[in-house]
């Protein structure tokens, strides 16, 4: 993610790519889940996450059917989960941005139901799942935000589902913009100017158009002034107008 | 008589002069029956059969008002229920769950509350990952919010459920007031929205005009409950029971008991025709669902003909009060037959004497006494006992007649 334009609470400690950064001095302990937990509390959380090397772009963090055993914090980067249909398509599911968790789809049935691949080179932060439930029945305020994040994760999915049933294509392209807008925000970066960190295709396969509809409906956003598009930067110039378009609440994982 | 109340579902009658809804008429005998006075403990009830199985979550609807004059939180009743669920599925954790009904007040619990509930209630049996299953959810006017629809959606339930209670969303929501109809159309819409594959209706007030409105849906194109349940409080006098009752036949609405209306080719109707529907505690269903273990404040357990009633009060429910059992009922072989009117509006007289010993006759002849005209309430052919409209009308006041000989309607 671009940080030219970024807008941010705190100054970045370390380098968060890099894997010696503990939850406590990470950027994004205000919305992962050391949220609510007490000073004390979060090296215990510290001592079960486990953070490998980066993530290149396009390496799997996970593959559809292995078996769950962790659920994963992304720290930086972007993720993008993908399903593979009965006829052997690729079919995104969802993206994933820092602070955000992903791998809850294997909680039910013992394996992920996705897979889960890198956009971009990012660092991860493992949770073994099983360490997470012990800790969690000694850190009840961690329980509770393990859960309020699987409530926003289980809700934002079937407003997707419904989002891409019924709209047209400018409503679900406005409605994914605000999602990354109102994400950003949580995480003190603008909520108008952000880089697109996946591509038109990506963008298309996510929400059931084509990859030329995409790209006429970020034109006629901009002629129509919504927005500005530089390749991947993305400037949102009238909030209302998009809201108006979206028309309904974006789904939204944070 | 038990003086505790039972969770409102469509078998639950009252004992009101003027109730007509039959299905809950064999529940309502057990707490008549009362409470066994030798049995005030915890029961295991062991159960070791295979059979699926239903679960029920509820709380009374003025729970809410006891917490906030207790020092308790929605957390210690979430926590209560979870220790119930861990006691509960030592016995029948391993039983299929087909059947989900959530009646619990959406303002009890809070989202990340209901999915904790959920992914333990998920761990402890095996719920159905298939779209046959029926899981349950009843909103209200004030709680049918698409956020909280979609989150039920996600955690599995299937099936939705607006409840009319006569409340019209109001001032602790952001929507205008809306009467019963408009909200009828609009949770059919949420139907659509959010791909619920049942969608039915429950009447705990009179929701006029009903049948103008589903009309109403129906030249719209709109998705029409596919079952309509009717409780004893929502029943305005035997005229326009009667009145309702016709108007739903004629919308191609069949009839079980005499309160159940379930759209002609849905699962329950191709269940009555085919002869394999299932009353429980919680209403029919087509999936052969007998028991249902109920968790929460004031929530009933069936198991076989055994049957359990959680303490009522939060006060009682957190203190791990011992479950109250109730005696079985002395006439339990007449389950049978009861099952059979409500199911089918028919029994087989001679099937039910060889295979149960039933000797119908003396209940055969009380009903006989009430006729006007000979075939007024039923016939009888070939030792087949067929219930006439008037009959099946007038089925809550023939089966309490068989269950207790010795009373009038």
């Amino acid at each position: 993610m671009s940080d030219t334009n970024a807008t941010c609470a705190k100054p970045v400690q370390r380098c968060h790519h890099n894997p010696l950064v503990s939850c406590g001095d990470c950027r994004l302990n205000a919305i992962c889940l050391p949220i609510s937990l007490h000073v004390e509390d979060i090296d215990k959380l510290d001592q079960i996450i486990q953070r490998g090397r980066p993530l290149q772009k396009g390496e799997y963090l996970y593959r559809s059917n292995d078996q769950f055993t962790s659920v994963f914090a992304v720290r930086s980067g972007t993720i993008k989960a993908v399903n593979i249909t009965n006829d052997g398509e690729e079919q995104v599911t969802g993206f994933y941005l820092p602070g955000e968790i992903l791998g809850m789809d294997g909680i039910a049935q013992n394996h992920y139901t996705n897979s889960a691949i890198a956009l971009e080179t990012s660092a991860i932060c493992e949770i073994p799942f099983s360490r997470l439930e012990e800790l969690s029945l000694r850190l009840p305020s961690l329980q509770r935000h393990f859960f309020q994040l699987m409530s926003k994760e289980i809700t934002a999915d079937q407003q997707l589902i419904t989002l891409l049933s019924k709209n047209s294509a400018d409503e679900r392209i406005a409605a994914l913009l605000l999602s990354i807008s109102a994400r950003n925000q949580n995480r003190h970066l603008s909520a108008t100017s952000f880089r697109l960190p996946m591509s038109r295709s990506d963008i298309g396969n996510y929400l059931g158009l084509t990859i030329e509809t995409v790209s006429r409906v970020f034109s006629r956003f901009q002629k129509k002034e919504l927005l500005a598009v530089d390749k991947k930067e993305i400037n949102i110039l009238d909030m209302d107008g998009l809201k108006n378009v979206a028309q309904a609440q974006p789904a939204s994982r944070s | 008589m038990s003086s505790h109340t039972f969770p409102l579902t469509e078998t639950s009658t009252t004992d009101q002069a003027g109730s007509y809804t039959a299905s809950g008429c064999w529940e309502q005998a057990y707490a008549e029956h009362g409470v066994d006075p030798e049995d005030l403990h915890i029961t295991p009830l062991r159960q070791q059969q295979a059979s699926p199985l239903g679960l029920s979550f509820y709380a009374p609807p003025q729970l809410q008002r006891q917490l906030q004059s207790s020092p308790y939180s929605p957390r210690h009743l979430l926590d209560a229920m979870l220790r119930e669920l861990g006691q509960r599925s030592e016995d029948t954790g391993r039983r299929k769950v087909l059947c989900l009904y959530w009646h619990l007040p959406h303002d009890l619990l809070d989202d990340a509350e209901v999915t904790e509930f959920m992914y333990f209630v998920g761990r402890r049996y095996p719920l159905g990952d298939n779209p046959e299953v029926d899981y349950c959810v009843g909103f209200s006017g004030n709680d049918l919010q698409p956020g909280r629809l979609a989150l039920f959606k996600g955690l599995g339930f299937n099936h939705l459920q607006l409840v009319w209670d006569g409340q019209q969303s109001g001032p602790q929501t952001d929507l205008p007031t809306v009467n019963g109809e408009a909200l009828l159309t609009r949770a059919s819409a949420y139907c659509q929205q959010f791909h619920f594959r049942h969608f039915s209706l429950r009447l705990e007030h009179p929701l006029p005009h009903l049948e103008r409105t589903l009309r109403a849906m129906e030249t719209a194109g709109m998705r029409l409950p596919e079952r309509i349940v009717v409780t004893p409080d929502s029943s305005a006098g035997f005229e326009r029971f009667s009145e309702q009752f016709r108007a739903l036949r004629q919308l191609q609405y069949r009839v079980l008991g005499n309160d159940c209306f379930v759209r002609s080719a849905s699962p329950l109707a191709n269940a009555q025709a085919e002869h394999h529907l299932t009353l429980n505690t919680e209403g029919y269903n087509h999936l052969g669902v007998h028991d249902v273990v109920g968790l929460g404040p004031g929530n009933r357990s069936s198991l076989g003909h055994l049957r359990q009633l959680n303490p009522a009060t939060l006060t009682d429910y957190l203190r791990l009060q011992p479950r109250l059992l109730f005696a079985p009922l002395p006439n339990a072989r007449l389950k049978a037959f009861i099952d059979s009117l409500l199911c089918y509006h028919s029994a087989d007289l001679k099937y039910l004497q060889d295979r149960y010993q039933l000797n119908l006759e003396t209940i055969l002849q009380r009903w006989r006494e009430q006729e006007q005209t000979p075939g007024e309430l039923f016939s009888i052919n070939n030792s087949q006992i067929h219930l006439t409209e008037c009959g099946i009308l007038r089925l809550a006041t023939l089966c309490k007649q068989a269950l207790n000989p010795g009373t009038d309607s």
